[in-house]
């Protein structure tokens, strides 16, 4: 048996050529049958499969991270109420119809609940963007809506103050068992 | 002060390749739901809020996503990965 880390495979070349279609997923080996294969999820927390024998369970593999008071002292300070949180990866770039798409939603949200309050962390320039700001504007200055380009805390940090009532985010992997977690 | 965390419901908003899966999963699992199936990779304000205001008052999807967690709790992913790392490099 080997111990195998996820490496993408690269593409297969001749005479200096990418062979087309060789390698259409660019993603690293699922499975190799021959070694130790160490996953974060549990059979409950996906599709039901047969999980071979080589694949052991160690449940969401995340860091360890202090209190969010100490991790982010202003951040807990304004963390008092039941909060929405979205957070869709740094990956995610928001074009100006999607951010005005999602600040209508999220407005529409609180309109009906107006007792919690919500925590974006979006990857836009929203400031400049006039329609945002009329959708949004008020809720911002009101300090119900909380639109950040960062989150200095960790994302457990946030989830482990007990007041995030619902997680909004993009399916990336970490995403997913930071909120199974 | 100790705060008890329950699980947290999901609104998965999938942009690429496998958060499709993701955003099936939570729906298959019963803890949240797939915010963007009419728009996705985009994002639709109607459709969005609906999803929201499903999550945050779904009793079930609140507990689904409470017993996730206690499966979760069972271990420390990190600790328990640490450990067969070790115990594997060991017996080499």
């Amino acid at each position: 048996m080997t111990l195998a880390f996820g490496k993408p495979v690269p593409d297969e070349v001749k005479n200096g050529k990418k062979v087309e279609g060789r390698n259409p997923f660019p993603l690293p080996n699922a499975y190799e049958k021959d070694a130790l294969q160490l996953t974060p999820a549990f059979p409950e927390l996906d599709f039901p499969f047969q999980v071979p024998d080589n694949v052991v369970s160690c449940g969401p593999i995340l860091r360890k991270c202090p209190e969010l008071s100490e991790s982010d002292s202003e951040l807990n300070l304004w963390l008092q109420k039941p909060t929405i949180l979205i957070s869709l990866g740094s990956h995610v770039k928001p074009t100006e119809q999607i951010a005005v798409d999602m600040a209508k939603g999220i407005a529409a949200v609180l309109a009906k609940q107006p007792d919690i309050q919500v925590l974006w962390k979006l990857r836009y320039d929203w400031e400049s963007s006039v329609e945002f700001q009329k959708v949004l504007g008020s809720l911002i200055t009101a300090g119900s809506v909380k639109v950040v380009d960062w989150i200095k805390a960790d994302i457990m940090s946030v989830l482990g103050s007990g007041r995030i009532i619902s997680y909004v985010h993009h399916g990336g992997a970490n995403s997913y068992f930071e909120a199974c977690k | 002060m100790h705060i008890f965390r329950v699980g947290v419901p999901q609104v998965v908003l999938p942009q690429w390749l496998d958060t499709y899966d993701c955003a099936t999963r939570v729906e298959y699992l019963g803890i949240g739901v797939h915010g963007s199936r009419k728009s996705a990779p985009g994002i639709e304000a109607k459709e969005f809020s609906k999803a929201l205001l499903h999550v945050l008052n779904d009793e079930d999807i609140r507990s689904k996503a409470a017993a996730v967690k206690q499966i979760c709790d069972k271990t420390e992913g990190r600790v328990v990965a640490h450990d067969k790392i070790v115990e594997f490099a060991s017996t080499k």
